[in-house]
């Protein structure tokens, strides 16, 4: 059995967001405007958190991108009264939309700040255009994924490790009859395939000779609150500086 | 104009949108009951359509990524790299990423109009193609005839592929010489001192991938340089993608940016005296022989003089009490740059961008030089570009050439602007005083000079006066707001363009931009219109253009790049479309002459283009070069004007009570030209503070004690031209004395999401309150030179 996790390395890492972006395209997640933002209400997924230190001009700042941590002890399935939030087989902490009940104990419980609230129905402007067979469609919905269907009020949403994209490849390789190749899965998740710097790597930890689980035993590893006892399966690689 | 919003059922919505297949139901009429029936992310739905990817090329930002477009029954879903494309690799930037909404952008302008009532009002009607096109003949004709075809003024910004060439050629036959590009307010100055020193007049290309050590002088590296995505890898590679070790990378820059985080080392320095660290570093590697003698011995020119100069004038403790930089961080950086070989000097915006601008970035270059990082691994290479069919020359009609002989109205090239090409910032004093003639038509391509020149309220007060305004731009911005006529342009990813990126790998790259999807509006490919324009205008102007579309132009250019590779012209075609990309790699580091394009084939410390350009322009207007070179308030005298070497970076307000300087940046979510009404764009984009949606300044803490401004205050930033207001955050990585504001926000006109930012009746614009400083010989301005001061908000109006 697989056991998914990633692996960021914010030496690589330019903190140009391009995984943030990807992650809100391909999971259809809503925007949430100026006022809606400003309450702290905007849903990300995979986030881009910033933390300065010192004063000028001796000061650092660290960037830290953070997607869920899919831990190994989640906290948030602990207190979910209605068994909507669960870690699968292969270790994924998956959501069932439908079955949440907004209640939000999850949110508290994470201490990664991982999942949002939809306090709204997303919503898109109203405008349309005319396709061919003379039927207005209304824009901004065009894009929309129909691999990932579009929460509703009232639900909590987190990343799940683009699990719509890793069934897609369990399809592709059953039909080759195959297995999953560490190749097809390292950039598997939209922000592993953008990542400019190819900060991120996907894949199963399971297996000693995958590429996550190669760079994991680099001595700059560390996870997120370790001390927790959440377990996190995205380890992080610690940036270096050559400040002689 | 037709009309858009119909109402219909509910469950006809329904039906429609099932019927084509999505399982998204539109939001607004979303019953619970459905929106809970299709369950979890990832159970048993599928899209019903087959996926197909089609490739193109990116235009979120000038460095022409490669992109595959994800399409279900001709909509876009997603936008990747196109993993074949040498400069991205299969990856994007948030931009690239963000392409869908400027595609599905619901402010998009819908097809073409007419501006019926006062200009700027905002009233229009819709009117048909033919129309359109007749309309801009008839009338470009009738300008032609009585007043003179140098009343045309054509402004463009982004021409890609064979636009830019398409538009001289109808400039040329309609016998205009007023093509003014809005280069002048980007970065001019780079392409210039490389001109000077190297003979090339363009960016540079640089072998990343092999270089042990980074300066950057005010090139946001991993915000704001281009190529964006390429870049992004290289540094990523040079972290951790190389054996043989590390690179270092040193941000010279002001601001506490993303890219001075993300680098081992960060220089503040004060704003403008970047070249005076840079002689400084060349000073200390001259003094203790670090630098590469046989390099200044077999290929460069000039060097004893500016050696002298050099030695002479740029001390250690001078130049680290006008730059601020301790002098001990001084000679290290020097002795890292000559020792930790091969090592570039890069600059960007941030030390290009004031008065003294162009020496500023000649004299960085020449750090490249002295220890002989050009044309080797590790340094600065040779940009080749892809050979296209040269076609004949524009036959020009007498009216032609009348007008073609009257001068620029932006002084480019004259005493004004002695090596400047193009001077759009110069342009509304030309339109008011109607000097040297009065401009009847100007035509916009993809332009936004009230936004974004300094004092834009010149341009808009200049417009007023101009008869006729065409704008080809497919989004409602500023400007085009001001136009009688829009032809609005089909999005980048619905046309075809030919997209050779700037200078990147060093070896030549060919994009291709295709559509991917049909055009969702009543919009033209600008190509097509001009061709149109050209057919209705008849004559030489119509044979200027002798295409019958802009596909038919780009396949007669392609013709050359496939006889130039010995290839099939169909078959070549056939190869662009399928991979959306032609390349002719890898780099050959084989002759170290072909990066000196210079007419002594040297690279120059005085530079010989200069004194040539100076010597003609003075005589050409009867005076001496002494003359001329006090009326261009250059301070250095004799052959010192013609060498790197530092002035001081002049700047307004300061003499009065403006004693704060007022510098811009730009982050990595700003989308250039007209980005913001992009609103995943917008909810990331000021990732250092958590700052989204409006326009913050970033300010010391002592400065902010100083002025009486805590953390979240509104303030209002005033200068000699006029107040903006911002929310204000205490930051540590702004320099005492500098506020800090982001290039983006204060747009009157482009989209909900672009006029929502911030939403108040203020000015947000810090171009309101930049004044116009020029670089007095490259005609490029200083956006960094004005002086503002700072007070809590205290009236709202």
């Amino acid at each position: 059995m697989a056991k998914w996790g990633m692996v960021i390395d914010l030496d690589r890492c330019t903190a140009c967001q391009a995984c943030t972006v990807a992650c809100r395209v391909e999971n259809n997640i809503p925007v949430a405007g100026p006022e809606e933002s400003s309450k702290g209400r905007a849903i990300f997924w995979n986030e881009l958190i910033s933390y300065t230190d010192g004063e000028y001009p001796h000061i650092t700042m660290r960037l830290l991108p953070r997607p869920c941590m899919h831990c190994d002890d989640p906290a948030c399935i602990k207190v979910c009264p209605v068994k909507a939030t669960y870690k699968n087989d292969e270790g994924i902490v998956a959501q069932i939309w439908n079955r949440c009940i907004g209640c939000r104990l999850c949110m508290c419980a994470c201490p990664y700040g991982a999942r949002s609230f939809n306090w709204f129905h997303a919503e898109w402007p109203e405008e349309r255009f005319w396709t061919n067979e003379g039927e207005p469609k209304r824009v901004m919905d065009q894009y929309l994924n129909p691999d990932v269907s579009v929460r509703c009020k009232g639900v909590v949403e987190k990343c799940l490790f683009c699990i719509h994209r890793l069934r897609r490849a369990k399809e592709k390789a059953q039909k080759e009859n195959r297995e999953l190749r560490d190749e097809e899965l390292v950039n598997l998740p939209a922000c592993a395939q953008t990542c400019p710097s190819s900060a991120r790597a996907f894949g199963d930890f399971d297996d000693p000779e995958s590429t996550v689980s190669q760079l994991a035993k680099s001595p700059r590893a560390f996870r997120l609150l370790e001390e927790l006892g959440t377990h996190p399966k995205v380890v992080y690689l610690r940036e270096a500086y050559d400040r002689e | 104009m037709r009309k858009l919003s119909i109402k219909f059922s509910r469950r006809e919505f329904l039906k429609g949108a099932l019927t084509v297949g999505s399982l998204i139901i539109p939001a607004g009429c979303r019953p619970t009951f459905l929106t809970q029936a299709l369950g979890s992310a990832g159970t048993d739905k599928r899209p019903s359509g087959p996926v197909i990817w089609k490739r193109s090329t990116c235009l979120q930002c000038p460095a022409g990524c490669g992109i595959e477009v994800k399409t279900i029954q001709g909509n876009a879903i997603k936008i990747e790299g196109n993993p074949e494309h040498p400069l991205n690799k299969g990856r994007l930037c948030p931009k690239g990423q963000a392409g869908l909404q400027v595609l599905y952008d619901p402010d998009r302008i819908k097809g073409p109009m007419r501006q019926t009532g006062k200009r700027g009002e905002g009233s229009w009607e819709s009117i048909s193609w033919e129309e359109a096109i007749e309309n801009v003949a008839t009338r470009l004709s009738k300008i032609r005839r009585e007043e003179g075809p140098q009343s045309l003024v054509i402004m463009g910004g982004r021409y890609r592929g064979l636009m830019r060439e398409l538009f001289h050629r109808f400039a040329q036959s309609y016998g205009t010489p007023n093509e003014i590009d809005s280069s002048s307010i980007r970065s001019d100055n780079s392409k210039m001192a490389h001109y000077l020193t190297q003979g090339i007049n363009d960016y540079l290309a640089y072998d990343w991938e092999n270089t042990n050590y980074i300066i950057s002088f005010g090139a946001s590296l991993m915000e704001a340089f281009r190529p964006t995505v390429m870049v992004q890898r290289m540094i990523s590679h040079l972290r951790r993608g190389r054996y043989d070790g590390r690179a270092k990378i040193v941000t010279v820059d002001p601001r506490f940016s993303v890219t001075a985080s993300k680098s081992d080392k960060w220089i503040p320095i004060r704003p403008g005296t970047d070249g005076a660290l840079a002689l400084c570093m060349a000073h200390v590697i001259i003094k203790e022989n670090l630098y590469d003698k046989v390099f200044i011995e077999e290929h460069t020119l000039g060097f004893a003089e500016w050696k002298k100069m050099v030695l002479d004038e740029y001390t250690v403790d001078t130049v680290a009490e006008e730059t601020g930089i301790p002098a001990a961080e001084i000679v290290r950086l020097a002795h890292e740059f000559a020792k930790r070989r091969p090592s570039i000097a890069v600059a960007g915006c941030g030390a290009g961008m004031h008065s003294n601008g162009l020496y500023n970035l000649m004299a960085i270059h020449c750090l490249n030089a002295l220890v002989g990082n050009i044309g080797l691994r590790g340094g600065v290479i040779t940009q080749e570009n892809p050979i296209l069919t040269a076609w004949p020359d524009v036959n020009l009609d007498d009216v032609a050439r009348r007008g073609l002989s009257m001068p620029r109205l932006d002084g480019a090239g004259t005493s004004k602007f002695p090596l400047a090409k193009s001077v759009s910032s110069a342009l509304p004093e030309a339109l008011l005083d109607e000097y040297p003639y009065k401009t009847s038509a100007v035509f916009l391509y993809y332009t936004n000079p009230l936004f974004s020149t300094p004092n834009p309220q010149r341009f808009r007060e200049a417009f007023q006066r101009i008869p006729t305004i065409v704008s080809f731009s497919p989004f409602m911005d500023d400007t085009t707001a001001m136009a009688d006529l829009v032809l609005p342009d089909h999005t980048y990813l619905e046309r075809w363009q030919l997209d050779v990126p700037p200078p990147s790998v060093g070896y030549p790259v060919l994009g291709l931009r295709q559509p991917v999807v049909e055009p969702l509006y009543d919009t033209m490919d600008s190509a097509d219109v001009l061709i149109k324009i050209g057919k209705a205008m008849g004559g030489s102007i119509d044979e200027s253009l002798p295409w019958k579309n802009h596909q038919q132009a780009i396949r007669s250019a392609l013709d050359g790049t496939a006889s130039s590779v010995q290839a099939n012209a169909d078959e070549f075609w056939e190869q662009l479309l399928e991979k959306g990309v032609w390349s002719d790699g890898p780099y050959q580091f084989n002759d170290i002459n072909k990066a000196f394009k210079t007419p002594s084939g040297h690279f120059e410390f005085v530079s010989s283009l200069m004194k040539e350009r100076i010597s003609a322009v003075a005589s050409s207007e009867g005076m001496s070069v002494d003359k001329l070179i006090s009326h261009l308030e250059i301070e250095g005298r004799g052959d010192n004007v013609y060498m790197p070497h530092y002035e001081r970076p002049k700047s307004v307000g300061g003499e009065k009570e403006f004693h704060l300087h007022l510098n811009s940046y730009k982050t990595m979510t700003h989308a250039e030209g007209r980005g913001s009404n992009q609103p995943w764009l917008q909810e990331s984009f000021g990732v250092q503070l958590s700052e989204f949606w409006g326009p913050w300044i970033e300010i010391n803490p002592e400065t902010a004690t100083e002025y009486g401004i805590s953390e979240g205050d509104s303030v209002q930033l005033e200068s000699p031209l006029g107040m903006i207001v911002a929310k204000a955050r205490i930051f540590a990585g702004a320099m005492p004395g500098v506020i800090n504001i982001p290039y983006e926000y204060g747009h009157t006109q482009g989209g909900r999401w672009i006029m929502g930012c911030g939403a108040n009746t203020h000015d947000m614009n810090p171009n309101t309150i930049t004044n116009v400083i020029y670089d007095r010989l490259s005609g490029a301005i200083s956006r960094s030179a004005t002086q503002v001061t700072i007070r809590k908000l205290t009236k709202l109006t």
